[in-house]
C-alpha cells in the first residue's frame, strides 16, 4: 500500500536523520550564530556583537604566529611523510620473506591514538630521564632538551608525526605501485628505459593521483593539529601553538565562545580553499595526463 | 609597574635561578617538581602551601619550608590558588546565598575549625599572628610571614586571558626567545590591550 510505504520510509530514514540534525547540523548553524555575539563559556546573557568577533580575530597577534606554524608544520609533515612513505613503498613493493610482519610492524604507530602517543613520546623525550637521550649520550652525541629548548619543541612534534603517519603514505603508496599494469614496465623495458626514466615518466605520474589523495588527506589532517601540541607542550607555547591549540585556548582557557566559534569559521574557510585549490590541481593534472595519453 | 626596572631584574633573577635546575625545568609545572622534591632528585624547590602539609606528612623532618626570598629592599610573593569569587552570571538570589556563605566561613571560630584541616590555610589576622597557629607545623610560620608580603594577581573577569598573555611571554623569556625586558613589553602591551576591549582601562 503506497501510504503505508511512504511512512515505512520516513520511519526507517528519521532516526537517523534526527541524529545528523542533532549532532551536525544544528551545531552548524548554532555555532555560526554563536560567532555573531559575545557568548561566554560560564553562561550569563549574550548580546549581538556584528562582526566584531571576525575583526578582532585577524587583529589577535598570537592568529598570524598560529597560522604560520601551522603551515609550517603541515608543508613539513606532509612533504617529509610522502618523500619517506613512498620510498618505503618503492623499498617494500617486491615479495619478499617477512615481508607480512615487517609491514604490520611498520603500520603500528598508526594504529595508536595521537594522544597516547604524545604522552607517550614526552616521557622518552624527557630531557632529563628519556629514554631517547639516555641513547643519545651512551653514543656521545649529546643530550638535547627535545621539549623546553624553543628551537626543538617543534621539531619534537613534527618528529612524533612524521614517526606516526609516515605508514600511512607507505600504505597508499603501495596501493598505487600494484596498480600499475606489468606490461607497462615490460614495454619500458623493451624500449631500454633507464631506471630514472621509468620512475619519472611511469611510476610517479601513475601514482600521482592516489598520492595526491593521501597529501589531501594528510594535510587537513595536519591542519588539525591539537593532540601532540597539547601533549608534548600545552596549547599555550608560542613555540609550537598551533590553529587548534589557540582556537582551544580562546574558547576552553579565555571562556569566550563566541570569538572562538568565529575563529573556528575563519579556520574553516581557509582549509576548504586550500582544499579545493588542491583538488582543482588534481583534476587539472589527471585531465594533462589523459591528454598526453591520447 | 611591569616595564619597571625592578620587574625586568626581577625576570632576569629568575631566568639565571632556572639555569640552576635540573635540564628541561623550565617544563616543570606543580606536579613534577613536586614529584622531583620528593623523590630526592632536588635538594630545594617552590612550590605551592597547599603542597606542604602532604610533603611533611610524607618526609617529616627532613622536610624544611621557607618563604619567598627578598631581593634587595623588596620582598614580595603570590597567592597560589585563588580567594572567593561569586559570579555575576547566576542569580540574584545565588548570589547573596553565597555572600552568606562566605560571611559564615569567615567567623573566626569557623577558620580555627578549617585551620585542622589538610591544607586549611587561613587569611584571618588574629589567628595568623597566635604562636599557637605558628609553631603547629614545619610550614605555617613561613605562610603566616608570607600573608603580610602578598601581591594578588588581577582580580578580574578577565584573569583568564592575562593570565595566558603572561604565560606565553614570560615562558618566552625563561626559553631566551626574547630577553626579559622585550618579554615584558609585550605582556604589558597586551594586557593593556585586552583591558581596553573589556572597558576596564580608558
Amino acid at each position: 500500500m503506497p501510504g503505508q510505504d511512504k511512512w515505512l520510509k520516513y520511519g526507517f530514514v528519521g532516526p537517523a536523520l534526527l541524529v545528523l540534525i542533532g549532532l551536525n547540523i544544528f551545531p552548524l548553524v548554532y555555532s555560526i550564530a554563536l560567532s555573531f555575539t559575545d557568548a561566554e563559556l560560564i553562561g550569563g546573557e549574550w548580546r549581538f556583537v556584528g562582526g566584531e568577533n571576525y575583526d578582532r580575530v585577524f587583529a589577535m597577534p598570537h592568529f598570524a604566529a598560529a597560522l604560520r606554524t601551522t603551515g609550517l608544520f603541515v608543508v613539513l609533515a606532509v612533504g617529509i611523510e610522502l618523500v619517506l612513505g613512498f620510498g618505503l613503498a618503492l623499498a617494500l613493493r617486491e615479495r619478499f620473506r617477512g615481508k607480512p610482519v615487517l609491514l604490520t610492524a611498520l603500520l603500528a604507530p598508526m594504529m595508536l591514538p595521537q594522544a597516547v602517543m604524545g604522552l607517550y613520546w614526552n616521557l622518552v623525550l624527557n630531557g632529563q630521564y628519556g629514554v631517547f637521550n639516555q641513547i643519545l649520550g651512551s653514543l656521545g652525541l649529546g643530550q638535547p632538551q627535545w621539549l623546553t629548548n624553543p628551537g626543538l619543541k617543534f621539531l619534537s612534534i613534527l618528529m612524533i608525526d612524521v614517526w606516526m603517519w609516515t605508514p600511512f603514505m607507505m600504505l597508499i603508496g603501495l596501493a598505487a605501485l600494484q596498480a600499475i599494469p606489468g606490461y607497462i614496465y615490460e614495454a619500458a623495458a623493451i624500449d631500454r628505459a633507464s631506471r630514472w626514466t621509468v620512475f619519472r615518466r611511469i611510476t610517479l605520474p601513475m601514482c600521482a593521483p592516489l598520492l595526491g589523495l593521501a597529501v589531501l588527506l594528510r594535510a587537513t589532517d595536519a591542519l588539525k593539529q591539537f593532540d601532540l601540541v597539547m601533549a608534548i607542550t600545552g596549547s599555550n607555547d608560542a613555540a609550537t601553538q598551533t590553529l587548534s591549540a589557540l582556537l582551544y585556548q580562546v574558547m576552553f582557557r579565555d571562556g569566550a565562545v563566541g570569538l572562538g566559534a568565529a575563529y573556528s569559521y575563519v579556520v574553516l574557510v581557509l582549509v576548504i580553499a586550500l582544499a579545493s585549490a588542491f583538488l582543482r590541481y588534481m583534476d587539472g593534472l589527471q585531465r594533462r595526463e589523459g591528454e598526453v595519453g591520447r | 609597574m611591569k616595564r619597571s626596572a625592578g620587574a625586568v631584574q626581577g625576570l632576569q633573577f629568575m631566568k639565571e635561578m632556572m639555569a640552576l635546575a635540573p635540564p628541561g625545568a623550565t617544563n616543570v609545572d606543580y606536579g613534577k617538581s613536586l614529584d622531583a622534591f620528593m623523590s630526592g632528585s632536588v635538594a630545594m624547590a617552590m612550590n605551592y602551601f597547599a603542597f606542604y602539609p602532604g610533603i611533611a606528612a610524607q618526609m617529616g623532618e627532613k622536610a624544611g619550608f621557607f618563604q619567598t626570598p627578598a631581593q634587595g629592599e623588596t620582598r614580595v610573593t603570590s597567592l597560589g590558588g585563588q580567594g572567593f569569587s561569586i559570579s555575576t552570571k547566576v542569580s540574584a538570589e545565588q548570589q547573596e546565598l553565597a555572600r552568606q556563605f562566605i560571611a559564615w566561613f569567615l567567623r573566626e571560630e569557623v577558620q580555627r575549625k578549617w585551620i585542622t584541616k589538610p591544607a586549611g590555610f587561613t587569611a584571618n589576622t588574629a589567628i595568623l599572628a597566635s604562636d599557637s597557629f605558628r609553631q603547629a607545623t614545619a610550614y605555617n610560620g613561613p605562610f603566616a610571614a608570607s600573608m603580610d608580603i602578598v601581591q594578588d594577581f588581577w582580580n578580574v573577569p578577565q584573569y583568564n586571558e592575562l593570565l595566558a598573555v603572561a604565560q606565553r611571554y614570560l615562558g618566552e623569556a625563561l626559553d631566551g626567545v626574547k630577553t626579559p625586558r622585550q618579554a615584558l613589553a609585550a605582556l604589558a602591551a597586551e594586557h593593556e590591550g585586552i583591558l581596553r576591549q573589556a572597558g576596564a582601562r580608558q
